[in-house]
């Protein structure tokens, strides 16, 4: 890949990162009519010092203008702030919260992923039989029924009706207690590593994607009691199910409709003409190129893997992102808020650049520029 | 024996409300150890799908296909395992088709696209086939070889992806090749290397061909015989020169005024009137009968056999006229 179209993608990420902080800024602004207020709430109106203090100490007095220079400057040098609700940094309280989402999110990726992608296949292999009848009736109905919608029936069947599974919270009691998150990031970050170097050295584009995967699971293993582990995956198999309805559907489609591109292909015709077998076909040259959409759209959900879903953390009170997000905006925590938001766009923005690299060296045809 | 022996062979798809189109009826083809033989027509005509039932590449269904006899070097096409016809497909016959362009694989470099060839059937490492592939390259005139087994196909001209395919399929010297429409997509000056690259594989590895075309000028010095094909009927048989110097079918004679020559002047070439009839539409009697100028009350009422023009056999047409 060439070092100028890499600085170029960056550059342009740089940009778009800073209107995002930007708009981070005004939101809190536009939405709470004082966001100081839910800070000044226990003060009495006439100690006016105190007031000032805390007005200063989160950067909301003097003007708009200077409010956000001051923001800027918090957010260059890496201060986001302290959520008031939970008395500590913004980020060390996402930190604590998004091994939960992640829990939920990314086994709902994988799951709906692979199961996908064997739909897809399937059904695109028997098209116009009863598989891809099966699979277009249920892309029909999952399309057309909310997730909070199906998240309330299976949780009125499995829990209430038949009481199976619990329904609510992550543990039976008490979670964040033994739950070693250091262990956890120092995992995901070493996994993280590990991916780059090496995809550095075998230049196989899956590792980016397997060796974090792993790292996550492997780490999350070790942060928590295998006691714990156990009651956690009971608790969690409702909520990955609800999410990977949905998921499972589009990503199935999506892998049929390009298949059924793929497999008409001279290409694949040349591929047999050589001698390879079923297999190899589908692997080495249909599949190859079907899953190329794949890549694009798993991308653009990673962000999601982090950010968690809020309906359904919601719905089973997961103590994880989406849930946290919900909370700082109801109590006014703006700070709170802001750091997640700033989270997201960070997130969702690398997700995209990476996305955007991986993508040109699975397909040599997309253009530098 | 012969290379290969193609007997009453008859392909049909399934169409819309359980009728059968039948895009090949009762040819018969046989090419020897060494030799080339033309398969010439219009589009639509039968040719191509005469050369993927020989690879076993039709999908079935909803293609169907039957033949009293359709045997390569001894082995019967029609009943071998699954197993065995790919280890026939890439290493005893070699294919290639005429779009270079989407022939190939455009996500994984064409290097890799020829390795698969030796690594399926030659049982090399990785890296042997990698060094195989370089020296095929080299052999068939790839210039910068090393280089170009890192590229794509998309960075590559359309003449240089036919070598890249061409290299493909007789990686293994294959006994067969069946080149379908080789020359079609590319430049006059490109078809002239590419059909004299085809000439000199053939040479070195003695190496059978069945080259079908639409274009007799292709076929003149590139087939030892030719079978002309109307409408999934072999219409005429004989060695290339006597065919094209002595045309008996009617069909024949139209498609080499077609034909432009040097040095001679004509405002218009002459074309055969009408169209090819679609396969479900094939008009009674002589298949030609409507866009022919010599049709006769027989011809629109019975289909003339393909009878021998000839003492020593090679030579058949089938026309009433002409009988």
């Amino acid at each position: 890949m060439k070092l100028r179209y890499v600085l170029t993608r960056i550059f342009y990420a740089l940009i778009i990162l800073f209107v995002v902080i930007s708009l981070n800024f005004l939101l809190p602004r536009l939405i709470f009519t004082d966001p100081a207020e839910p800070l000044l709430r226990g003060i009495p109106e006439d100690d006016l010092i105190l007031r000032a203090a805390v007005r200063a100490e989160y950067g909301l007095d003097g003007s708009l203008f200077r409010q956000y220079f001051v923001y800027l400057g918090k957010m260059f040098t890496f201060d986001y702030g302290r959520s008031y609700v939970y008395k500590a940094p913004v980020f060390s309280v996402m930190f604590s919260k998004i091994p939960w989402s992640m829990i939920l999110s990314l086994s709902a990726m994988l799951i709906s992923v692979i199961t996908g992608i064997h739909v897809g296949a399937r059904a695109a292999k028997h098209r116009g039989k009863r598989p891809d009848k099966v699979l277009l009736g249920a892309a029909t109905l999952t399309t057309a029924l909310p997730s909070f919608w199906i998240a309330l029936v299976f949780m009125m069947l499995l829990c209430f009706a038949v009481p199976v599974f619990p329904f609510r919270g992550a543990m039976t009691e008490g979670y964040s207690l033994t739950f070693h998150e250091w262990i956890f990031w120092i995992g995901v970050l070493l996994g993280v590593v590990a991916a780059g170097v090496s995809y550095y050295f075998t230049k196989k584009v899956f590792l980016l994607f397997v060796v974090p995967v792993g790292a996550f699971v492997l780490s999350a293993l070790i942060a928590v009691p295998p006691a714990d582990l156990a009651d956690i995956a009971y608790h969690s198999i409702l909520p990955i199910f609800v999410l990977c309805i949905g998921s499972i559907v589009s990503y199935a489609l999506m892998v049929r409709n390009s298949m059924i591109a793929a497999v008409n292909e001279d290409y694949v015709t040349t591929a047999r003409a050589k001698g390879l077998s079923e297999r190899q076909v589908l692997f080495g040259h249909t599949l190859r190129n079907a899953l190329l959409p794949m890549v694009t759209s798993i991308g653009m959900s990673m962000a999601g893997v982090f950010g968690g879903s809020v309906l359904i953390e919601k719905i089973f009170a997961w103590p994880g992102m989406g849930g946290l997000l919900l909370e700082a905006q109801n109590v006014g925590d703006f700070q709170l808020a802001q750091g997640i938001m700033f989270f997201y766009s960070f997130v969702t923005i690398v997700c995209n650049l990476l996305t955007d690299f991986v993508y040109h060296r699975l397909d040599p045809r997309v253009k530098l520029a | 024996m012969s290379l290969l022996e193609i007997k009453q062979l008859k392909i049909m798809f399934a169409g819309g409300g359980g009728k059968l189109l039948r895009a090949v009826e009762n040819a018969d083809l046989s090419i020897e150890a060494g030799e080339s033989v033309a398969l010439v027509g219009e589009s639509g005509c039968g040719k191509s799908v005469t050369g993927f039932s020989i690879m076993r590449l039709l999908k079935t269904p909803p293609a169907i296909v039957r033949a009293d006899r359709l045997t390569f070097d001894g082995a019967d096409i029609l009943t071998l395992p699954e197993p065995d016809m790919q280890a026939i497909r890439g290493r005893d016959i070699g294919m290639i088709f005429q779009e270079p362009s989407s022939a190939l694989n455009p996500v994984m470099t064409v290097g890799k696209q020829v390795d698969e060839v030796f690594l399926r059937h030659r049982g090399l490492k990785q890296k042997e086939a990698r060094e195989a592939t370089v020296a095929l390259f080299r052999d068939i005139g790839i210039s910068a070889p090393e280089r170009r087994y890192h590229q794509y196909p998309h960075e590559l001209s359309g003449g240089m992806k036919q070598r890249i395919l061409i290299a493909t399929a007789t990686a293994c010297r294959p006994k067969l090749l069946i080149a379908d429409e080789p020359t079609t997509a590319l430049d006059v000056t490109i078809q002239a290397q590419i059909l004299e690259l085809l000439r000199e594989l053939r040479e070195k590895n003695k190496m059978s061909m069945l080259l079908i075309t639409h274009d007799l000028g292709v076929v003149a010095h590139n087939a030892e015989r030719v079978h002309v094909m109307y409408c999934g009927k072999i219409v005429e048989t004989g060695r290339t020169a006597e065919v094209l110097t002595d045309p008996l079918h009617p069909y024949t004679k139209g498609l080499l005024r077609a034909v432009p020559r040097l040095g001679e002047k004509r405002d218009r070439f002459e074309q055969i009137p009408l169209s090819v009839p679609h396969p479900s539409a094939k008009p009674e009697g002589c298949y030609f009968h409507p866009r022919c100028s010599e049709a006769c009350e027989a011809c629109k009422k019975h289909m003339p056999p393909l009878m021998p023009v000839g003492k020593d056999g090679a030579r058949a047409v089938r026309c009433w006229r002409s009988g």
